[in-house]
């Protein structure tokens, strides 16, 4: 990890239907920093704009207010860039596309030869432990299995960043932590940095460097939580350190629910 | 992955199969054990042969009804796709074009047939292949506005974020998105074409069709050959359907794949 | 209120004739005189729409002739998916009007329905066009669009095109027109078939944009089958003939049913105006002036008849056989006793003896003038 930053998000307010009856006042003055290769979790109850707040960094809404910069540019630039790659929690595969065809088909867009693009969507079925699936629908695959697969995508170009929206959201517990250790393996692989959208208190404490609590009405931040639990296994779901992070984050959405 | 493909086929054919002989041979039985007129209800074997005694009639019939049908066939496909990509285009379309399309899919045939006639003539194919096109057009506006319309915001976001244009999106999405609603839509119009084309025929028109074939030998009581043109008339619906099977098949093999993988599961 | 005391007056004055006639004769001749021991209810199927086509089966309903006849008659109105002949085979009703070749092809099916009066002498089938469309006769219909009703209205049509050399499937266009005269009056079609009492006067009711005028007679030209000899017998009255084998009851109504139904045209005959009253009292959608018409060129289709009125003309009858089966639709020569002039004879002799005529040799063609739409 350097202390390069990635992503800088300064004084940002964001209002839907401005000026209106139904006004709604998403994020209200967000100030949020995030160096390259950390892996930065945002949670909160739902309605405090953490969804929002990812799709500003991505440049899918503009900010009402303030400024959001991705990798020192403005970040619709680092989208036309191409400096992110994103995960839902609907994995997002096309149907129509065979799972290496919807690993390509960034590089498609972006004019890579088809050679170069079969070659790098076997690296990246390789990389989610899917290698001998490129062929297959993605009906054809069990939940765990697509969302790898979307995590695939993302990466295909190797972008620097990573943002991801629940992406585990609608899998079993089982799947969900297998998922979760093969996505910190993949982070340390990569050294992509990560923003993590989350409802779950263990899954951020377990995956990430920081843990950003948001409240809701208007959506600010409550507070920035450090984790530092080293090399993570599956034993480090035992861990005390493990424990004391995520009653930590429990003690600052607690607070965050007795502010409403 | 062939045999099992195979086997599943098969399993496919054969109780309708069976099925139909049965229903023929109980058709049969009944007709010949009640001693029930002719003129009433005729027996397969009387209709099999009035088949192959009329045969070139019904051919020559079923391929001039057919063109009648798979032209408004044609024509209410171009259209209904070409509406559906306008109503998606531009969102006040869509609201004024849909109220028009349930409109226009809530008038029955038998009543358009004549206006159409009275419109275009009945001697030329524009009257009747006009009555085909206005039914074929509404299932296939509204499952291919349907299709193009409804994909999932996290499929758009995650274009937009690959920095893809409208037109990238549609192309991409949308429109691939759409194929399975508008062969949904395909295999609802095609058999539907050739009964359209049918019952306009009953308004008049040239002789040489099978709804006029049904209905003259009908008027004489000649019900064996009217039978018989309306079974050449539902093989041909029933070519139709299966042709718009293989289109379904061949244009979204992804569903295919899925659905044997289901039926070999069970 | 004073229709109703109208009505009630014209019922007592019924009620009182027919006490009077009723007390009149006694005797085994008591056919047709309203004596009554019990009345016999009957239904009959016409083959289209009420219009003065059926004037004489309505002027016997509602001018009492068949209660004289001890008949309860129920006459139902054809339409375009009723067939007649189908009524009859299945039961539904007891008699049908219907046309000889129809018939004959509905027999080959399988009914056995036996021809018991033969009204109709001549066809009333023309194939119509404008005079100046060079279709003077069948020969000149190659190569053009020609318009028929099709239900076997074309065999009459299809005989002569195949007697004149030309193969109906590839020589000319057979195409199924309407119930009206569109097909002519918009130029789509080169000949129409129209019948003389029916759509040939529908065009001579539309006005001729050229004139503003009507159009008349000389507008068009006409190939008449009767000219041609492909003519075949048309309107006739057909009854059960498995009933009429075995049933003396049916034989017994059919004798007086076709009696009641002769005299019901003799009637009109003599009585047109009324008649065409009758039609339109019976819901015809037609106007006045084409009703009268209508009578007029039906009553030129019955009278005269030379042999008796409903008697079939053995030579006719063969000719329709022939034409039906050498030129038309049909496979084999249908026995013999698909007629029989058995009930017409009987009729004949009752009409006689009540002092009507029978052959209507004097009857005179009327001059019937035309109104735009037939008012």
């Amino acid at each position: 990890m350097n202390e390069k930053s990635a992503i800088s998000i300064n004084s940002v307010d964001k209002v839907f239907n401005e000026a209106r009856e139904d006004e709604v006042i998403a994020l209200s003055n967000i100030d949020l920093d995030i160096k390259e290769g950390e892996f930065v979790s945002l949670i909160g109850p739902s309605g405090c704009g953490k969804s929002t707040l990812l799709r500003l960094i991505g440049d899918l809404l503009e900010p009402t207010k303030g400024s959001v910069e991705v990798f020192g540019k403005s970040a619709h630039q680092a989208r036309v860039d191409q400096d992110y790659g994103m995960v839902f929690q609907h994995a997002g595969l096309f149907d129509w596309r065979r799972v290496s065809a919807n690993i390509e088909l960034p590089l498609e867009l972006h004019g890579w030869s088809k050679a170069d693009r079969s070659t790098r969507s076997q690296e990246m079925l390789d990389l989610v432990k899917l290698p001998d699936f490129g062929s297959y629908y993605p009906r054809q695959l069990s939940g765990g299995m697509q969302q790898r697969v979307s995590i695939a995508r993302a990466l295909s170009f190797k972008p620097k960043l990573l943002l991801m929206d629940e992406p585990f959201g609608a899998l079993d517990e089982m799947t969900r932590e297998h998922m979760q250790i093969e996505l910190l393996r993949i982070w340390e692989e990569t050294g992509t940095t990560v923003v993590f959208v989350t409802h779950s208190i263990p899954e951020s404490a377990f995956l990430s460097n920081r843990v950003v609590v948001l409240s809701p009405r208007p959506g600010q931040v409550h507070s920035v939580i450090d984790v530092d639990l080293g090399k993570r296994s599956e034993s480090t779901r035992q861990d005390s350190n493990f424990f004391a992070a995520a009653t930590e984050i429990r003690e600052a959405l607690r607070a965050v629910e007795e502010q409403e | 992955m062939n045999i099992v493909k195979l086997k599943s086929r098969v399993s496919i054919i054969w109780p309708p199969l069976v099925i139909g002989i049965g229903i023929l041979a109980l058709w049969e039985g009944a007709v010949v054990l009640f001693e029930i007129q002719e003129f009433l209800l005729p027996k397969p074997s009387s209709i099999w042969t009035e088949l192959q005694n009329n045969w070139e009639i019904l051919r020559h019939a079923s391929w001039e009804t057919g063109k009648m049908a798979l032209g408004g066939l044609a024509i209410g496909i171009v259209a209904g796709v070409t509406f559906a990509f306008f109503a998606t285009l531009f969102r006040f379309l869509n609201e004024g074009l849909t109220p028009l399309a349930v409109a226009v899919n809530a008038t029955p045939i038998v009543a358009l047939a004549p206006i159409f006639n009275a419109w275009f003539g009945v001697t030329g194919s524009v009257s009747n292949q006009l009555v085909v096109a206005t039914v074929v057009f509404f299932p296939v506006f509204i499952n291919t506005a349907k299709g193009l319309t409804e994909v999932h915001v996290n499929e758009i976001e995650l274009m937009r974020s690959y920095a893809a244009g409208d037109w990238t999106i549609l192309k991409e999405v949308r429109i691939p998105n759409a194929l399975p609603f508008f062969a949904n839509a395909l295999r609802v119009v095609a058999p539907l074409s050739v009964i359209a084309a049918i019952v306009a025929e009953y308004f008049g028109g040239p002789q040489d069709r099978v709804g006029y074939v049904i209905t003259s030998n009908a008027g004489l009581a000649r019900y064996d050959v009217a039978w018989a043109a309306i079974a050449v008339a539902s093989a041909f619906g029933l070519s139709l359907f299966v042709g718009a099977l293989l289109i379904e098949r061949v244009s979204t093999p992804w569903k295919s794949a899925v659905q044997l993988e289901e039926t070999t599961k069970k | 209120m004073k229709l109703k005391k109208m009505m009630r007056a014209f019922a007592l004055l019924t009620a009182v004739t027919l006490f009077m006639t009723s007390c009149g004769s006694d005797d085994e001749a008591s056919v047709g005189t309203g004596d009554c021991d019990s009345v016999d209810s009957v239904t009959l199927q016409l083959q289209w729409f009420a219009q003065a086509q059926f004037a004489g089966y309505y002027a016997a309903e509602d001018g009492g002739i068949y209660d004289n006849y001890c008949l309860d008659v129920t006459i139902m109105e054809g339409g375009v998916d009723i067939v007649p002949q189908q009524q009859l085979a299945s039961g539904a009703a007891d008699f049908a009007v219907s046309w000889v070749p129809k018939v004959l092809v509905s027999n080959e099916q399988g009914m056995n329905l036996v021809n018991v009066a033969q009204v109709f002498q001549r066809s009333g089938t023309l194939q119509v066009s404008w005079a100046d469309s060079g279709i003077n006769s069948p020969a000149d219909m190659a190569g053009k669009t020609v318009g028929n009703w099709g239900w076997g209205n074309e065999f009459e049509l299809l005989a002569g095109a195949r007697q004149a050399g030309l193969d109906p499937a590839t020589d000319f266009n057979l195409v199924q027109q309407g119930f009206d005269m569109l097909g002519l009056l918009e130029g789509e079609m080169d000949a129409v078939q129209a019948m003389i009492y029916n759509e040939y006067a529908q065009v001579l009711e539309a006005i001729n944009p050229a004139t503003g005028e009507l159009y008349t007679a000389d507008d068009m030209t006409v190939i008449d089958w009767n000219d041609e000899g492909t003519a075949m017998l048309q309107d006739a009255i057909w009854a059960d003939g498995d009933r009429l084998a075995s049933d003396e009851a049916y034989q017994d109504i059919t004798t007086r049913f076709v009696a009641a139904s002769l005299e019901g045209w003799a009637h009109c005959r003599d009585h047109s105006d009324e008649c065409v009253e009758h039609v339109l009292n019976n819901g015809s959608a037609l106007g006045t002036s084409h009703q009268t018409w209508q009578m007029n060129e039906i009553n030129a289709l019955i009278w005269p008849s030379p042999d008796g009125v409903g008697m079939i003309d053995a030579d006719q009858w063969a000719q329709t056989i022939d034409v039906v089966t050498n030129y038309g639709d049909l496979e084999a020569v249908p026995a013999e006793d698909a007629y029989t002039n058995e009930y017409a004879e009987a009729a004949n002799d009752i009409l006689d003896s009540k002092g009507i005529s029978t052959t209507g040799s004097d009857w005179t063609r009327a001059t019937v003038i035309l109104n735009e739409g037939g008012e």
